[in-house]
């Protein structure tokens, strides 16, 4: 079966070419046949995959196909080839199955939209650029995909482009991407140069023999390629584009920007984890970026109204969490992390959608409220999300988040992973907020749209039933062992083993077992806590968030404006940019060079009209000049 | 004897008015024989410069001279004529289509 | 003596040709041509070259002047009529004909300075300027240009043939 890995890929590829080019043939039932049906096939031979591994041993669980050489070229070769080992599996059975639950639900949000086909097209589109992302097994080609997938983001935040905020945010989105980009590719650049490779199995055997721990190159090389997941996976300074992504279609916010594309900076770090290891500056870069950006974000949070923006903002402060765990060394951690958070997060998102699809296209929390009666089925699933955002014990974020700050605790000590739990606290405040606003209290929706309320279709619940019982039960596979170990972190043990003597591991401090439980009784009590206050704030008493508002509106200002980072982007870069650009189109184009071309063109006009006035016509004048031009050679030999 | 300087001044002041005439004068046919002046001067120089060399070359030269002379008359006359028979003038500066 | 000879010829000579530009009407200035042609005829004799004051007079004074009289008398040219074109024409015509003059004579006078053939050599060719030494130069050493100068006049009379025809 692994030799068919190319299957998972070649499908949603099928699936573009039929939906993109062939739309206007077909109707409707088989454009969604076709997208599905697709993406079916891909998660279920992922599924097969991730079967036939199980069967090897563990120390043979990497398997590579190469498909057909693509550049050769003097000593240069690069290779159209897979890598199936643990974390790449994982990833696309994550991948493919949620991208799957995500099709079917967008068969009842996008009912009725005006570019219904290119929707499918691109969304399948982007769930081959993200399995190719995760199956390549050298630089170039998860170069390849990771560009793709930045493309495809472009072309979906940007979906309905006759609106002016939308094709701006789907600029800003690419722009943004691109300069992480521009960082790895140095990166993939130096590591050529450095190797003369790029397969991950040469580069990661050959970078502890050859680089020196702690090294400027190796430091370099991962730097740079942190850079690309800076922007990929919106961390602190390149985040900025996924807010303003909301305007896409809200199944894509899921899909992109909650669950796959997003992560693709986590995979990339996790799988470079060999040369990580190597650079202990690198890792100080990502832990720190990483906490940083978690609260930073979740106190942006705190004080968003648009439903969809609050949901972004976690995003960003989760997947600082995962960076946290990569950063302090427990990379199956923050892998673990990825995929509860794919299913929660993916969750709120199109349960979101489904209260926004429902009232309209209304976003602002400010214009709901008392929605539990009449969605129970999207108020229950928005519930269980919630819980498994937040770390209530036992749903899937506990155990992953819990497993996070245990790691980060004991590798670093109280500081960092305080900042991790006031992140929690926090995370499970704005949460909380969000579905009191929604679901509870006094209705505020405007009249028109009370009459239109109802439960929304089933083909946009399944998908949300679907996910809620995986957000409830894809924790267990991270319980932990008494012996301190589970099932996901031996499955994905091997792909970060590749130990060889002279990698330095961060030391593990051995705490004794209580400590632990105490620690997870810890973690459970803040989120819980943060659960309580924000129902005194939000139902009890309405009124005391506007009051505290109005005591220290300095901070709520800064919070809500999200601290003014977009206007200081404008001022110190964009603005600048510009002007320089239109300075050397006004000034320098215009100006200089069309005025060059221009006045030499008229100068030599006005010679020519000057001097064609000798031209007289008269025999008498010709004669003349004649005499003229006879006597200056006389005068020229008389005078020498 | 005339010295050949006396010759030579001869020859350059009828030359002068020679080309004087062409510059001057309107008439086609005038013009022409100015130019034929102007020959006849250069004629002058070529004889008095072979006598004093005692060369016969320069006679031969002026042989061709008036051979050629002849000839570009006739020639010359004929487009006058011609010319006149289109524009029933001989002024020439009726004809004055070549300039810009 | 032959001083004196030269200075009529000379004088009569200028003044014939400053007649003909002076003159209003086309005819007058073809019969002063022709008397400056027969004073440089003059000239020639006194040059020793008589062959070639004789073909002077049969040529120019005879064949081209006679032409140019047709001519003239066949377009009945009138004189000039008054109309001023030409603005400064006049004005530089004047201006660089003097220069030119100028520099001829200085030319003339720097060549002649420069040389030391000045004066008659006593010893001559004997028949100098005769038809017999002028006929044996023009056969032997300049042939080839006496059989082209034969095809010139060819082509000058079938060009002038053309030009005169009356056009249909």
């Amino acid at each position: 079966m692994l030799d068919y890995i190319w299957l998972v890929l070649f499908f949603p590829l099928l699936g573009v070419v039929i939906n993109g080019l062939f739309s206007k043939f077909l109707t409707k039932r088989f454009t969604d046949f076709i997208s599905c049906g697709t993406i079916g096939i891909s998660f279920l031979s992922s599924f097969l995959i991730l079967y036939s591994l199980l069967q090897l041993s563990p120390e043979q669980r990497s398997f590579e196909k190469t498909l057909f050489p693509w550049i050769v070229s003097g000593d240069f070769k690069a290779l159209v080839s897979f890598l199936i080992d643990p974390l790449s599996a994982l990833m696309i059975l994550v991948v493919s199955g949620v991208s799957f639950i995500i099709h079917i639900y967008s068969i009842g949000y996008m009912e009725g939209d005006k570019g219904y086909s290119r929707y499918f097209a691109y969304l399948n589109l982007f769930t081959f650029s993200m399995l190719l992302l995760v199956l390549s097994n050298n630089f170039l080609l998860m170069y390849i995909g990771w560009e793709a997938v930045g493309l495809c983001s472009y072309l979906l935040i940007g979906f309905w482009y006759e609106r002016r905020s939308a094709s701006d945010a789907g600029k800003k989105a690419f722009i943004v991407n691109r300069i992480g980009d521009f960082g790895f590719g140095l990166g993939i650049i130096l590591i050529y140069v450095t190797f003369k490779d790029l397969n991950y199995t040469f580069v990661f055997h050959s970078a502890p023999e050859i680089l020196p721990y702690g090294g400027v190159t190796i430091t370099a090389i991962t730097l740079l390629l942190f850079l690309g997941a800076i922007g990929k996976s919106a961390q602190i300074p390149l985040y900025v584009w996924l807010p303003d992504a909301m305007e896409g279609p809200t199944p894509v916010s899921a899909l992109i920007h909650a669950a796959t594309m997003v992560t693709a900076g986590v995979y990339m770090v996790a799988r470079t984890s060999v040369l990580y290891l190597m650079a202990p500056v690198s890792m100080n870069a990502v832990m720190l970026i990483g906490v940083l950006t978690a609260i930073y974000a979740a106190s942006i949070a705190l004080a968003q109204n648009d439903i969809k923006r609050v949901l972004a903002y976690s995003t960003i402060s989760q997947l600082g969490y995962m960076f946290l765990a990569l950063g302090v060394g427990a990379f199956a951690a923050g892998i673990f992390h990825l995929m509860t958070h794919a299913f929660f997060k993916a969750l709120l998102f199109l349960a979101a959608g489904s209260v926004i699809h429902r009232l309209g296209g209304e976003q602002d929390m400010k214009k709901m409220g008392g929605l539990k009666e009449y969605m129970p089925t999207t108020y229950w699933t928005f519930i269980v999300a919630a819980l498994a955002l937040a770390g209530i014990f036992p749903f899937a974020g506990f155990f992953s988040k819990d497993q996070i700050l245990w790691e980060v605790f004991v590798k670093r000590g109280t500081l960092v992973c305080g900042i991790g739990i006031i992140t929690a606290f926090l995370t499970s405040f704005y949460i909380f907020r969000l579905i009191f606003l929604t679901f509870y209290g006094e209705s505020r929706i405007a009249k028109e749209k009370r009459e239109h309320i109802h439960e929304s279709p089933n083909v946009i619940l399944y998908p949300l039933i679907i996910l809620a019982v995986f957000s409830a039960i894809a924790g267990f596979v991270g319980i932990p062992l008494i012996k301190g170990a589970n099932i996901i972190g031996e499955f994905l043990a091997p792909v970060f083993d590749l130990r060889v003597a002279s990698i330095h591991i961060p030391e593990t401090i051995y705490h004794s077992l209580g400590l632990e439980i105490l620690f997870m009784i810890i973690s459970l009590l803040i989120p819980i806590f943060g659960i309580f206050l924000a129902f005194k704030f939000y139902v009890k008493e309405p009124a005391l968030p506007r009051r505290l508002a109005e005591r220290y509106p300095a901070l709520y200002q800064l919070l809500f404006n999200k601290y003014y980072i977009d206007e200081f982007y404008d001022f110190i870069i964009v603005n600048p940019l510009k002007n320089t650009a239109l300075f050397f189109w006004k000034g320098f184009d215009v100006f200089i060079i069309d005025g060059l071309v221009n006045n030499i063109a008229s100068f030599i006009k006005v010679q020519s009209e000057t001097y064609k006035k000798f031209q007289t016509g008269y025999i008498r004048n010709y004669a003349l000049y004649m005499v003229i031009g006879c006597i200056f050679i006389m005068a020229y030999y008389f005078f020498r | 004897m005339v010295p050949l300087s006396y010759y030579l001044y001869l020859t350059a002041i009828l030359f002068a008015i020679g080309v004087f005439g062409v510059l001057i004068k309107r008439n086609a046919v005038i013009m022409i024989m100015c130019i034929e002046l102007m020959l006849n001067a250069v004629n002058l120089a070529f004889v008095a410069l072979s006598r004093y060399l005692n060369l016969m070359d320069g006679q031969i030269f002026v042989f061709f001279i008036m051979t050629v002379a002849a000839a570009e008359v006739a020639v010359g006359l004929a487009i006058v004529v011609a010319l006149f028979r289109l524009k029933e003038t001989e002024d020439v500066d009726e004809i004055n289509l070549m300039k810009w | 003596m032959e001083l004196i000879f030269f200075l009529i010829l000379a004088v009569i000579a200028i003044l014939s040709a400053l007649l003909v530009i002076f003159q209003n009407k086309p005819i007058y200035s073809a019969l002063y041509l022709v008397l400056c042609f027969l004073s440089i005829a003059g000239l020639y004799f006194l040059l020793h070259s008589e062959f070639l004051a004789i073909m002077q007079i049969i040529i120019y004074a005879g064949a081209i002047m006679v032409f140019i009289l047709f001519v003239i008398m066949l377009l009945d040219l009138k004189g000039e009529k008054g109309t001023k074109r030409l603005r400064f024409q006049r004005l530089f015509s004047i201006l660089f004909t003097l220069l030119l003059l100028f520099f001829l004579i200085g030319a003339s006078a720097h060549m002649i300075s420069e040389s030391k053939k000045m004066g008659l050599n006593s010893e001559m060719l004997s028949s100098f300027g005769g038809v017999k030494l002028f006929g044996k130069l023009l056969f032997s050493d300049y042939l080839l240009s006496f059989e082209v100068a034969s095809v010139l006049l060819l082509v000058a009379m079938i060009g002038a043939v053309v030009f005169g025809k009356k056009r249909p």
